[in-house]
């Protein structure tokens, strides 16, 4: 196993390279001006000279760009241009929120689309099961802002359940936090729900095709004991394959979600920083979701193995 | 592994964050707090080398001026306790009064201020002029300092009592000391509120308590003037990226207060009786239409008068602020209503006359070369919302307008490209401008034209410059008038600028908000909260 | 043909005929646009703004005065635009990088790694910062949806050419001295047409919705260009006093999403029952 993960490990390096030299270069060739930006609206064309050459966005795009691997290398993210903080403290300052978010996305959605699926599988053809896949396919076409407004619309102004807006840390209170984040998790978990469950169903039903179900059939054992343990089982690898590959979507997610809730996250930072032409801090925050991207990855491309050993290197 | 190890970083990250929050509000007294979204979140710390608003606010809750211009547009000593100027009118004594503390405990020094004021007058436009006609300024003693100047003149008195981009905050001399390219991001002043470091979130929070050894003037409060009493414990300014989502966290009491409610969605307001809606014509502002003096069409005088004509500004006021309770058009280049009001030369501008646009353009040989407006798409409240509007109007009177949609920094950012608009460049941007910001001609910095030294679009008029250089220096009232009357007369028939109209702010807050200030910057002094 | 029988008893179902209906409404609307509509989409009349439906506008008007029922039927060009735009420049580069990794071994580490790269970032970061650094217009917001696809379409293609490489009909052709290019485009790339057309629909119908989401959080297509993104992106602001200007636009965008995703499944399960579920 170990070798295997050092391997996988290896290869990211270039990943992570190509991934550095994008979005640097898209960045670098932006038009904006953070020094304008700092300067401010009653500044002149010499005050923002000057900032800029402060900042260093006066030296050539390719010295730039070394000065900025190496020093990320070092572990050294840099100062934000626009707030002059740190951008390490300013990313750990926004994690909280995301982390939360995209963790109980992922577990609602395991919750609900696990058995809708295997209940649409096992029904298959049914009208069950024609209402799931309808629902499926209605869940991912309705884009997650209007999700987010009807919601609010419904249960924050219409029966005053639910906040309408903002984020309460775990330490505010149980309650308290996962009440602020019901209508987010719910928004941005119909996309997920309806991929998964559609995924879930299509894998058992192609499991059930197999010999090994029959056979399991044919020894006597009961529905249910089929359908979980033997198809679900047998399903797990797709399912794990699907939740890798939607990571990056769930981050595009969550920077519409956070917006809408206005929940200080990651999101919310880097398309701040997009806006404002904060560069260290976009570079940062997309390295560090695309590390993040490939890690989960990475992970399940282990679970693989122990779910289903007979995949080998 | 490397890999569990960043997860151990992160999940540690989290925990801290997480007890930081936890750890805060554990007092026993019951606190009161005001939570207010300003116009635009804090996103870094130097009101000296940014002119941003939301800056200054900042500015006024954490710094103190040594001056301040009360409601009745009196210039009052704030940290000062007394002025005395010579009798030759050249030299100005200051002293400041007791008790003033840096919130790091030290005293408030008469060195302190000196490198304060240059620090500020070598940004500010209004400071600049100030400093050109200064020949020495020296420390007395710790609380006294001495401004001579090489002719007589107030204009000391005016610029640092002046309310707005950008007011004089007076900083510890380290600070002080830092260049004016680099900002600073440090937070010690020795205003009525304290900045809670530990608590910024740049873009989403700011966080002040109440400045417990602040000692506030005696007098009442007036406009800026006056004792500065702070009457809840804590301040926290939180952003809020969607417009309705504030005001349905109003209405929820999620917050206490909003700087600047959208026009719009008032009505949804109105019907509450849990909110006051404050209108504000002090912190009101005026739009204004830039053109680029360098670049073809604009170089012709005859041109840029073509655009005035093709311009109406009720319909830019309608489209920018709906209600008509909320806007006024105004050909008044320092605001109207103010002592240094005229309309001189401004006939053309109120209401659109596309004949007289397209005759004037025919007159100018106007070669249907396309004028670039730039469109900030997302700086939502009075300032950019106009712009098609402006296009529309300006293709009604013959011109051919090409619109770019960008975002608000990239606006920021091209504006300041003095190259042809194919290298980059542009012909029209818009912004607006605080009312505080324009009252007089050396204030208002958009009538600036010293060419590429000017502000943004870069007019030449050397007999502006003159008048604005006159002004700095007189001190008799009826004189200062003829020039800023004469001042409006240029600029509008050079079109230096074109103002569009002018605006209310509405401010938004909980009934149990009382004693909300009307002064020409949204101050947290004065303001107690009872209930919810 | 199996294909052919399937093809024929999905058409018959209904909610496959009234996605086809749906397809062939938009597209109605984008082509007759100018003789639909009642309205200049562009016109801006600030006295009228924010009203509710009236005889003269009939779904009422936006923030500057605009009839929102004429800007909805011109939006439907410009959803269509993005999505074949993004369609065409997706598939043209997909297959070329994915022909090149899966033919020639000496390029596919490389290729394969740099759409690993592009890949691993998100697309909607992605889009939004190359917008924010281009300036908003409806080719760059193309190109910047586009971008992020053409790795998906790599990897299939890739994916495809490897598993036929072997097959003794290419074998064949590569002893018989066939060039490379027609070996490509002759013997292997038609395998690759079925799946193609699935992913396809799928892409449309994501860039539909990114254009929307782009449009959304303000870096999008021009604003003054009406696309159902930017109707929505300007009226939310309003959804409290006129929810229509959400609720309309959404409604025609997420049933258009709705349907070509439907075509997509019945694509899917028409030509290659094997892709079933692979979304």
């Amino acid at each position: 196993m170990l070798p295997v993960i050092l391997k996988r490990l290896a290869a990211t390096i270039p990943v992570l390279f190509v991934v550095a030299v994008v979005i640097f270069s898209v960045l670098r060739l932006t038009p904006g001006d953070p020094a304008a930006i700092v300067a401010g609206d009653g500044a002149t064309v010499q005050q923002i000279e000057a900032i800029r050459h402060h900042m260093g966005l006066d030296r050539p795009i390719p010295v730039q760009f070394v000065t900025w691997i190496s020093d990320v290398l070092r572990g050294d993210f840099g100062t934000s241009l626009i707030s002059g903080l740190p951008v390490k403290d300013m990313i750990v300052d926004r994690m909280g929120p995301t982390i939360a978010i995209t963790l109980y996305t992922v577990i609602y959605t395991l919750l609900i689309s696990i058995p809708v699926g295997i209940l649409a599988a096992w029904r298959r053809g049914k009208a069950i099961d024609r209402l799931v896949t309808a629902g499926s396919v209605l869940g991912f076409s309705v884009p997650v802002f209007i999700t987010a407004y009807l919601l609010i619309f419904l249960f924050s102004m219409g029966l005053g359940w639910l906040p309408v807006q903002g984020y309460k840390p775990l330490s505010d209170g149980v309650w308290n936090h996962l009440r602020h984040l019901i209508l987010p998790v719910a928004s941005l978990s119909t996309i997920y729900i309806a991929l998964m469950t559609r995924f879930v169903r299509t894998s058992i039903i192609d499991t059930l095709g197999e010999d090994y179900i029959r056979t399991a059939h044919a020894k006597g054992l009961n529905e249910r004991e089929v359908l979980v343990r033997h198809a679900l089982g047998n399903a797990a690898v797709p399912i794990l394959t699907i939740i890798g590959i939607t990571v990056t979507m769930l981050i595009g997610g969550v920077v519409v979600t956070e917006s809408v809730f206005n929940i200080p996250g990651l999101g919310r930072l880097v398309v701040e920083a997009i806006l404002a032409k904060d560069f260290t801090i976009i570079q940062a925050l997309i390295v560090l979701f695309s590390v993040v991207d490939i890690f989960v990855n990475l992970v399940i491309d282990v679970l693989y193995r122990v779910v289903d050993p007979r995949i080998d290197s | 592994m490397l890999r569990s190890h960043d997860v151990l970083k992160f999940a540690g990250g989290a925990a801290l964050s997480l007890s930081l929050t936890m750890g805060f509000g554990v007092g026993a007294r019951a606190e009161t707090t005001i939570t207010a979204v300003m116009q635009a979140p804090l996103r870094s710390l130097d009101p000296v080398i940014t002119t941003a608003y939301v800056i200054r606010n900042y500015g006024y809750m954490i710094y103190d001026t040594l001056l301040s211009v009360d409601a009745k547009g009196e210039i009052k000593p704030q940290m000062l306790e007394k002025w005395e100027v010579s009798a030759d009118g050249k030299t100005y004594t200051f002293t400041l009064r007791d008790g003033l503390k840096w919130h790091d405990g030290k005293p408030v020094t008469a060195a302190d201020c000196i490198a304060s004021i240059k620090r500020w007058a070598s940004q500010d436009k209004m400071g600049q002029v100030m400093q050109s006609l200064t020949t020495a300024t020296e420390k007395v003693d710790d609380k006294t300092f001495k401004m001579t100047f090489s002719t007589a003149t107030n204009i000391v008195l005016r610029a640092l009592s002046k309310p707005s981009s950008l007011a004089a905050f007076m900083m510890p001399e380290r600070v002080a000391n830092t260049s004016p390219a680099e900002a600073i991001t440090e937070s010690i002043g020795s205003g009525p509120f304290k900045f809670v470091a530990s608590e910024y979130k740049p873009g989403v929070q700011a966080v002040f308590v109440k400045n417990q050894d602040y000692v506030p003037r005696a007098e009442a409060p007036s406009g800026m003037a006056g004792g500065r009493v702070v009457k809840v414990d804590k301040v926290r300014w939180v952003a809020m990226p969607d417009a309705m989502t504030g005001v349905n966290a109003l209405k929820n009491g999620e917050i206490d207060f909003i700087e600047q409610a959208p026009y719009d969605l008032l009505p949804l307001m109105k019907s509450d009786s849990n909110i006051q809606l404050i209108a504000s014509k002090a912190q009101g502002g005026q739009p204004v239409m830039r053109l680029n003096h360098l670049l073809p069409p604009f170089n012709n005088k005859l041109v840029r008068q073509a655009a005035v004509a093709a311009i109406d500004q009720k319909a830019i006021m309608q489209a920018d602020i709906g209600d008509p309770a909320y806007y006024s058009t105004c050909a008044a280049l320092f605001g109207c209503g103010t002592t240094y009001a005229s309309t001189a030369g401004a006939d053309d501008l109120v209401k659109a006359d596309p004949d007289k646009a397209k005759a004037l353009l025919k007159e100018a040989k106007y070669d249907d070369t396309p004028v670039m407006i730039m469109h900030p798409t997302d700086f939502a409240n009075a300032g950019g919302s106009f712009v098609p509007v402006i296009a529309q109007q300006l293709r009604q009177g013959g011109f051919k307008v090409q619109v770019q949609a960008m975002d608000w920094q990239t606006v920021v950012t091209r504006r300041a490209v003095q190259k042809p608009v194919a290298e980059g460049g542009w012909n029209i941007f818009t912004t607006y401008l605080s009312l505080a910001d324009i009252s007089d001609p050396l204030s208002n910095y958009t009538v600036a034209a010293n060419g590429t030294k000017a502000w943004f679009g870069w007019p030449t008029s050397p007999k502006i410059e003159e008048l604005r250089q006159k002004f700095a220096t007189s001190a008799d009232a009826g004189e200062l008038k003829t020039i800023a009357n004469e001042v409006q007369k240029l600029a509008m028939d050079d079109v230096v600028v074109v103002p569009l109209g002018e605006f209310s702010v509405v401010a938004a807050a909980r009934t149990s908000l009382k004693g909300i200030l009307d002064a020409p910057v949204p101050v947290f002094w004065n303001i107690e909260k009872t209930g919810n | 043909m199996v294909a052919q029988t399937k093809l024929g008893t999905f058409l018959s179902s209904w909610p496959t005929r009234l996605a086809l209906l749906m397809i062939v409404i938009v597209i109605v609307m984008a082509v007759f646009a100018p003789w639909l509509a009642t309205h200049d989409p562009r016109f801006l009349d600030p006295a009228v703004r924010l009203r509710g439906p009236s005889a003269a506008h009939w779904l009422g008007t936006d923030s500057y005065g605009r009839d929102l029922y004429s800007r909805i039927i011109f939006g439907s060009r410009v959803s269509l635009l993005v999505g074949s735009g993004v369609l065409a420049i997706a598939i043209v580069f997909g297959v070329l990088f994915g022909a090149l990794a899966g033919y020639f071994r000496s390029l596919d580490s490389l290729i394969m790694r740099i759409m690993d790269g592009v890949m691993a970032i998100p697309a909607i970061l992605l889009a939004i910062a190359m917008v924010s650094v281009s300036g908003s217009s409806l080719s760059t917001v193309i190109v910047a949806i586009a971008i992020p696809e053409i790795p998906r379409v790599t990897r299939l293609v890739r994916g495809i050419l490897l598993s036929v490489r072997g097959e003794p009909y290419v074998e064949a052709a590569v002893t018989l001295g066939t060039s490379p290019a027609a070996i490509l485009v002759r013997h292997m790339l038609p395998n690759t047409v079925a799946p193609l057309i699935v992913q396809g629909t799928y892409i449309f119908a994501a860039a539909v919705l990114i254009e929307a989401i782009l449009s959304f959080l303000g870096a999008g297509i021009p604003p003054e260009v009406p696309s159902w993104g930017n109707i929505i992106a300007d009226g939310r602001t309003y959804f409290q006093l006129l929810p229509g200007l959400v609720l309309y636009p959404g409604i025609v965008l997420s049933l258009t999403i709705l349907t070509i995703n439907m075509v997509g499944d019945t694509a899917r399960d028409a030509l290659d029952p094997k892709l079933a579920g692979r979304a």
